[in-house]
């Protein structure tokens, strides 16, 4: 598409995707916090003009809305490439890097104040703002964070599959959402730990590869992983009135 | 002494609800139990007759 651009460097790359990132996560945060709207409405929103302006950028020059290909071996192996072996598996970096920012995660929910700014927002947002918390910009910057991470994992995603199209990523959300439910994050607010979410993310993962290795048919899947979601929503709905 | 009841309990700020997504559920911990279980076992049953028939 841009064939006389040359080869960018991989940190300006990486320093643009978290830019970018971080400002629509503002928006998002900005909306929810300052206007008091439905995070899944603001961000499904802004969902659909990102994938509008994605497809417009597809159609640059002579591309015609294809699939951009033929990435940059640097770029691909940054990601791609072997980090060591397991008995003739490779394990690839991209390993690390997850798990790099599992740990950074950990760090900033659990041992810094913005961490305890935000559970004690998701437990009771009026006892925080009247305990002193700044609850406008912890709203904000939980959507920055949220945005940043959305960037590192496009990045990432890009490298993994070599290639990238405005369908890139659809349906990650569903994903995303069956995989922390899963691990104990309540639609109640407040509630959640890393661990959890990684046992989730695991725990979801070992179900579709496994369904995978039995030639389920791939559409079965989507079935599947919205059935997952209403029982992990059940579940949760349950706790909370057996709580009230 | 109504009218003045009224007007502070009109004058205090509305009290949020908490429960975040669920805070308009008004159902029993019976019928949710129920819930669950007819959920878990749809999807055992989709499960099942997926791995079956593939």
């Amino acid at each position: 598409m841009f064939s006389n651009l040359g080869v960018t460097p991989l940190w300006l790359v990486l320093l643009a995707v978290i830019a970018i990132g971080a400002l629509i996560g503002f928006v998002n945060g900005f909306f929810v916090a300052k206007f008091k709207l439905h995070p899944f409405i603001v961000t499904l929103s802004t969902q659909l003009i990102i994938f509008g302006a994605i497809l417009m950028y597809l159609m640059i020059g002579t591309n015609n809305g294809q699939t951009l290909s033929g990435l940059d071996s640097s770029y691909t192996d940054f990601v791609r490439g072997t980090l060591f072996k397991i008995g003739g598996v490779a394990v690839p970096k991209f390993v690390l890097y997850s798990a790099v920012l599992t740990v950074l995660m950990w760090i900033v929910w659990n041992k810094t104040k913005f961490g305890k700014n935000m559970f004690a927002i998701g437990s009771n947002e009026e006892a925080a703002n009247v305990s002193g918390v700044s609850v406008f910009w912890t709203i904000v910057l939980v959507f920055v964070l949220a945005g940043v991470m959305y960037g590192i994992t496009g990045f990432i995603e890009g490298a993994r599959i070599a290639s990238c199209s405005s369908n890139t990523g659809l349906n990650y959300e569903s994903d995303a959402i069956a995989a922390c439910v899963i691990g104990g994050v309540s639609f109640v607010g407040g509630t959640g730990k890393i661990s959890g979410i990684v046992i989730g993310v695991l725990l979801l993962q070992i179900i579709f590869v496994g369904l995978n290795f039995l030639s389920v048919d791939a559409n079965m899947l989507y079935i599947i992983k919205g059935l997952i979601i209403l029982v992990a929503c059940a579940v949760d709905m349950r706790k909370y009135l057996s709580r009230k | 002494m109504d009218n003045k009841n009224n007007e502070i309990n009109s004058a205090r700020p509305e009290k949020k609800k908490s429960g975040g997504l669920y805070r308009n559920v008004n159902i029993s911990v019976k019928t949710a139990n129920a819930f669950v279980a007819f959920g878990s076992a749809a999807l055992l049953l989709v499960i099942f007759f997926t791995v079956l028939l593939s």
